[in-house]
């Protein structure tokens, strides 16, 4: 066992792990913050994706001992007391969600693209979701919250929420 | 025309809180005490004889609890036409496919029951194998089932009309063969079930299945144990399209591991496992031949079908028949002759997926009706709009079209996406066009599927619960069913919330499949909702003092409608006492409504025949694709797609708009570049790296068009939509395929070497 | 000898189809193993440690022998380990050795990225720079952009893999790999650094610590890969073209054209480049270079596309490479 200490949604959790535990392990059998899904183990879907150190990352592909000293951001930590962040928001309100497993992953995607590129075109939001498959949507739904959500940072000249 | 409230808005789900905040729970989150992990021993050769499995060095591994295979459990078998099912959940004689499940291990961890796996002898004497329908038929070939001569597992033929006649009549003939892949479902969640038993042996079974209540019939009968004690539940579902409509040994195994441990049991299949051993989409190889007029009206249709089976039962007659029907149904046509096989081989078996064999057969007709176009030298689009099925029709195989737009959407698609401008003009770009027939209700033939049940309670709040037998797999029922009792009884629908797909408190129905919901659970949901507000109304009469026709309600009131300032919330109604003695706390009777409604207008299909109405309403729709083609190097881009559908009324246009979406961009993988792969009855494709699913760059931009036609029999109108997005996308790209580069691919899916094969040879490379 | 574990006939058997671009070099006398395991958790037990610099790396590279992995992005690595192909003891993370994710220029112009430098790196970074767009297209085509966040491009170069995409690129532009050891620094072209599928020219105890590339000028470099989807793939053939003009911008000074994916490393066609540095780029010149890549490529068949194909979409693959190639060079003169 390795003694880590990572910063998980603004709070700091030390914990002791194997080191063939993988971040992903971690997060839901650990930590029991379950929204981060295990969708092929593989980095194939990106149904695991978290904010590692700022960057989107297949957190399958992560050890957790790799991510000692990392501050890491799950979907549990994107609403603040309540309010849902403005990505979240706009797949409620766009239908970007059916069966709603890629969603987590796919919103953290999405969060990392947008702080990265805040002023996206349409086909730079699909290159950025490229690492995330759903089989549900046809991503259409997808793109089209996030291409609000950009137009609506750009009007209201914010950037996102966190 | 009455004014909707909730009917017809775009709601977003109602429990899209839990999923876009990660709180929804899915079956890999739910925690038992003393769980136990679940892990299944498979086959690593595709046909041989079962000698011996040996146990014992998988039972010493620490933490295993129990090691079962077919000697531990009931003689029975599995399948969702229980008459036709020859899989144990554990093969005893024979392995059939790589993957057959022959062992199952439960122990206190996911490593420890998979070592527990690869510690598991099994002695198996290797028989040769086949692996193509085709060479199955042959004489001499190996037999995979003893009771089936020929590996034939069975067959189908329907005739209507008489189809010499036709083709006697008819000016030109065309004739060609098609295929299909076998494409997986790839649900983003992968199948698994939760077992426990409880002190007085009642079972508890979650389960990622589309059939609940089917599923509970299926585990009493395989593990011979009384249905009043199974309990069949969900969590969240993340995903189905079928294949979760179809069996699988893994719940029953499930079931059997917490039997024999008398502990919970987790069993989840692997992403590769899932793409080893899950269900697919039935391949098949269609002989279609259609005669016409010279100036093109259809004359008679002729299809031989050969279904590969994959090595068990499962749906394989069922999907062929469905496939074979559209002969019959899909466009006017008054001769039409259907023979067909489904054939055993030795690979992963088969199951229901998104359109029932309709993308199959519809890849056939279409295609093969610009073929005919081409050949009459008239416009695509304007040999389908002659031929088109009518509202009032009956078609020549027995559907009667109490409401059909065909035609509007066949006319919107083509005028939206530019039809005129752009047809044979834009090379190396092209445009393609391909229409859809499908049932909107579901089939009455499908586990005596006309019927469907619904419960409703009103609370002391007025917010309201409703009991429903469907799973909400990602299609959005909750949300809808929601909308429809919401609506019926006037309530807003932040105020319903939906328990599904619970065999202990939800009513039976046969689960989501068939684009049957809506409909059957719609107007169940519209009938309880009925009766339970007939009951708020009375109670409301009484406090406002007015008789009850001059009732009615909205939004959370229950008004005078002439004066609709007088009113009662349904809070206080639900809250009246029955009996008119002063109470000074909101004590009530609750309100409580059940219903069943079986639908009055389909029909069981003609033995010998097969003719009959099976659904009681059909829905239509029109694709336009259009594709770019690179010559030199034969990849196709989808740049758009235009599909309109008639659904009858669109009780909630967001949700429709994304199954269609979704559906299309399945139809685009389906088209273009996924095949589940075998080599020697091995898997290639065991990852989604190698299974070439679309990415978002992948899938095109999609615009829908809602017809309605508001169905007389449909709640509200409605029909059901969930797989019509699928069923025309292939074969509209193959049409714009053809239109963009003047070849025609008949073999799906149609990858870049195909088309540079097609292109060289026409001289083109 | 190898730094690399190759897998055991034990360990291949688990798991039947996994590269295949390995799978098909690995003899197997029989068509199907003794068992079917599925990718599940968890990966096998390991020990990790997190070096500080260069030196302490070696150490423990050296130290542990065989079973012992560098660990850089892990995207790759981590796939291997838990489909059981690779059993590493020993697992160095080099993530954390001063500067080792540095992207530098020198004072002659001369590139350096550090053997931390993941894909998104080094494509943000390329992007700004028009000389050095090339290395831009080659790292963003890879994977997904959470691949591309922890991969690195000295981890894609030791993979080996024939499909790899850095390769044919980093040698397009002459470049070389810094190797540090027990026995000391060495440089090594990246053009003599692989030696076969999953096989590089690394002893027990080396690792590469840097990738050095001389300085662009007067360039033009596209690479070009060919797949069934447009991101997520692994290429089904991959092309890097550079082309340098002299002082004088007219004449075709050097010519690399590299492709991957269609033999067991990347392949030169030094016909091809001859051809270019003599007659320059023109539609005749296009058609024998095209035609020469396809005559000396060496696909085989598998899951990803058949020979043939890949001999096809070599020609055309290569021709629209050099294409696109000469267009940027005439573009930075007109920009001029």
């Amino acid at each position: 066992m390795k003694k880590v200490r990572f910063e998980i949604n603004g709070e700091i959790v030390h914990l002791d792990v194997e080191t063939h535990w993988t971040l992903l392990q971690v997060l839901r059998r650990t930590l029991h913050l379950t929204g981060t899904r295990s969708g092929c183990e593989m980095g194939d879907c990106g149904a695991c994706t978290v904010i590692l150190n700022g960057r989107a990352c297949n957190s399958c592909l992560v050890l957790a001992v790799e991510a000692d000293g990392g501050s890491i951001v799950t979907i549990e930590g994107l609403a603040r007391s309540g309010e849902l962040h403005p990505i979240q928001r706009a797949f409620v309100e766009h239908g970007a969600i059916q069966c709603g497993f890629c969603t987590p992953g796919m919103v953290m995607a999405a969060k990392a693209f947008l702080d990265k590129n805040p002023n996206p075109t349409e086909d730079e939001v699909r290159r950025g979701l490229a690492g995330n498959i759903c089989r549900c949507t046809g991503y259409a739904k997808i793109i089209e919250a996030l291409l609000a959500v950009s137009r609506a940072m750009k009007n209201t000249g914010q950037e996102g929420a966190g | 025309m009455k004014k909707f409230y909730v009917i017809g808005k775009r709601t977003p789900r109602i429990d899209a809180m839990d999923q876009v905040t990660g709180h929804a729970r899915y079956l890999p989150d739910l925690e038992r005490p003393r769980l136990l992990y679940g892990a299944i021993v498979r086959s690593p050769i595709p046909h041989g004889r079962i000698l011996h499995i040996d146990t014992s060095r998988a039972k010493r591994v620490t933490g295993v609890k129990t090691v079962i295979t077919s000697e531990d459990i009931p003689d029975t078998r599995l399948g969702f036409q229980v008459g036709l099912a020859n899989k144990r959940p554990l093969t005893s004689d024979k392995v059939r496919y790589i993957g057959d499940e022959i062992a199952a291990v439960a122990a206190e961890s996911e490593e420890a029951a998979r070592e527990a796996c690869s510690l598991i002898d099994a002695e198996l004497e290797a028989l040769p194998a086949v692996f193509d329908p085709e060479s199955a038929l042959k004489p001499g070939a190996p037999l995979i089932h003893e009771n089936n001569p020929g590996n034939v597992s069975g067959d189908v033929h329907r005739a209507f009309g008489d189809v010499e006649e036709g083709f006697s009549g008819s000016d030109n003939v065309v004739e060609a063969t098609y295929r299909t892949s076998a494409v997986a479902h790839c649900c983003m969640e992968t199948r698994g079930a939760l077992a426990e038993f409880d002190a007085q042996g009642r079972l508890t079974l979650w389960s990622t299945t589309q059939l609940p209540h089917v599923l509970r019939e299926v585990v009493s009968f395989v593990l011979r144990f009384p249905i009043g004690k199974i309990r069949v539940c969900k969590a969240h579902i993340g995903g189905g399209f079928g294949s979760r409509a179809s069996m699988d040994p893994l719940d029953c195994i499930c079931v059997f591991l917490a039997q024999k441990t008398g502990r919970p049991v987790r069993l989840i299949k692997a992403r590769s496992e899932e793409l080893v051993s899950d269900r697919i989409r039935y391949p098949m190889i269609i002989t279609l031949k259609t005669g016409v007029t010279s100036d093109g009206r259809l004359m008679a249709r002729q299809a031989t079908i050969l279904t590969d089976g994959g090595a068990y039962n499962e749906q394989g007659l069922a999907v062929t028949g469905r496939a074979g029907s559209k002969v019959a149904h899909l466009y006017r046509v008054p001769h039409a002759k259907v023979d067909a096989k489904v054939v055993f081989t030795n690979k992963v078996w088969g199951g229901a997926f998104r359109g029932f064999g309709d993308p199959q057969i519809t890849f056939a007709i279409e295609s093969q009706m610009d073929e005919i176009a081409e050949e009459l030298g008239i416009d695509p689009l304007q040999l389908r709009l002659l031929n088109a099925n009518q509202q009032g029709d009956v078609t020549v195989g027995g559907a009667r079209l109490t409401s059909c737009g065909f035609t509007e959407c066949l006319k919107r698609s083509a005028a939206l996406s530019g039809w005129k401008e752009k047809r044979g003009k834009s090379k190396p770009r092209g445009i393609g066009m391909a229409g859809l027939f499908h049932t909107g209700a579901g089939s009455v033939t499908a586990h005596g599927g006309a019927f469907s049940s619904a419960f409703i309670k009103v609370e002391y709040d007025g917010s309201v619960d409703l009991m429903t037998g469907v799973p909400d797999a990602g299609q959005g029922s909750d949300t809808v069913l929601a909308q429809i009792a919401a609506e019926e009884l006037g309530v807003h629908v932040d105020q319903v919330r939906v328990h599904a797909g619970d065999t202990a408190i939800t009513p039976s129905t046969l689960g989501v499949r068939g684009s049957r919901e809506t409909f059957m659970a719609g107007n169940a949901v519209k009938m309880a909702a009925l009766q339970a507000k007939m009951e708020l109304i009375k109670r409301a009469a009484s406090i406002l003092n007015v008789e009850e026709e001059k009732l009615d309600s909205a939004e959370g009131k229950i008004y005078v409608k002439s004066n609709p300032r007088r009113f009662v919330t349904v809070a206080q109604a639900a809250a009246k006492p029955m009996y008119d003695y002063a109470r000074n706390f909101p004590m009530g009777v609750p309100i409580s409504a059940s219903a069943c409604y079986t639908d009055p207008v389909s029909e069981w299909p003609d033995k010998a025949t097969g003719y009959g109405n099976i659904s009681a309403a059909w829905i239509f729709g029109a694709q336009v694709a259009e594709v770019e083609v690179d010559t030199e190097t034969g990849q196709v881009t989808v740049l758009n797609v235009v599909s309109a559908h008639d659904v009858g009324k669109a009780i909630n246009p967001m949700a429709i708009e994304g199954q269609l979406e979704g559906g299309i961009a399945q139809g685009v993988g389906m088209a273009l570049t996924e095949s589940v792969m075998w080599e020697k009855g091995n898997v290639l494709t065991q990852q989604l790296a190698d299974y070439k699913l679309p990415t978002a760059l992948d899938v095109p931009k999609i615009t829908t068009i809602l017809v309605e036609t508001n169905d007389p029999e449909g709640p509200f109108g409605a029909k059901g939509v969930g797989e019509a997005g699928i069923i025309p996308t292939a074969p509209a790209i193959a049409n714009a395929i053809y239109d963009a580069v003047g070849v025609r691919i008949r073999e799906l899916p149609m990858t870049p070497d195909k088309i540079l094969i097609a292109l060289r040879k026409k001289g083109r490379l | 000898m190898e730094n690399r574990e190759i897998p055991s006939r034990d360990q291949l058997r688990r798991f039947p189809y996994s590269f295949l671009e390995d799978q098909l070099h690995w003899p197997r006398t029989n068509d199907y193993e003794d068992s079917l395991e599925f990718v599940m958790l968890p990966l096998p037990h390991f020990d990790y440690s997190r070096p500080r610099n260069v030196k302490e790396a070696i150490h423990a590279l050296s130290r542990g022998k065989r079973g012992t992995r560098v660990l850089a992005g892990g995207t790759d690595l981590l796939v291997q380990m838990k489909k059981g192909l690779v059993r590493p003891r020993l697992l160095v993370d080099i993530k954390h050795i001063r500067h080792i994710s540095r992207i530098s220029c020198k004072s002659k112009g001369e590139l350096v990225l550090g053997a931390g430098v993941t894909l998104t790196d080094l494509e943000q970074w390329a992007k700004k720079r028009k000389d050095w767009s090339g290395l831009s297209m080659a790292s963003g085509s890879i994977g997904s952009e959470q691949v591309r966040n922890r991969a690195t491009v000295v981890g894609n170069l030791c993979r080996a893999s024939p499909a790899g995409d850095m390769a044919p690129m980093l040698i397009a532009l002459d470049g070389s790999v810094g190797i540090s050891g027990p026995e000391g620094k060495r440089f090594v072209l990246v053009e003599n650094f692989m030696t076969g599928p999953g096989k590089t020219v690394l002893t027990q105890g080396e690792m590469v610590i840097s990738v050095r590339i001389p300085k662009i000028v007067n360039s033009g470099a596209i690479y070009l890969r060919h797949g069934p989807r447009r991101a997520m793939d692994i290429a089904v053939i991959g092309v890097a073209v550079r082309l340098s003009l002299d002082e004088t911008l007219k004449r075709i000074v050097c010519a690399r054209i590299v492709l991957g994916a269609v033999a067991p490393i990347p392949m030169r066609v030094p016909e091809a480049e001859m051809i270019l540095v003599e007659s320059g780029v023109n539609l005749l010149t296009l058609q024998e270079v095209s035609n020469l890549a396809a005559a000396r490529a060496r696909p085989i068949t598998d899951l990803r596309g058949t020979r043939s194909y890949r001999l096809e979409m070599v020609k055309v693959m290569t021709r629209r490479a050099v294409k696109q190639a000469w267009k940027q060079l005439k573009k930075k003169e007109v920009d001029r």
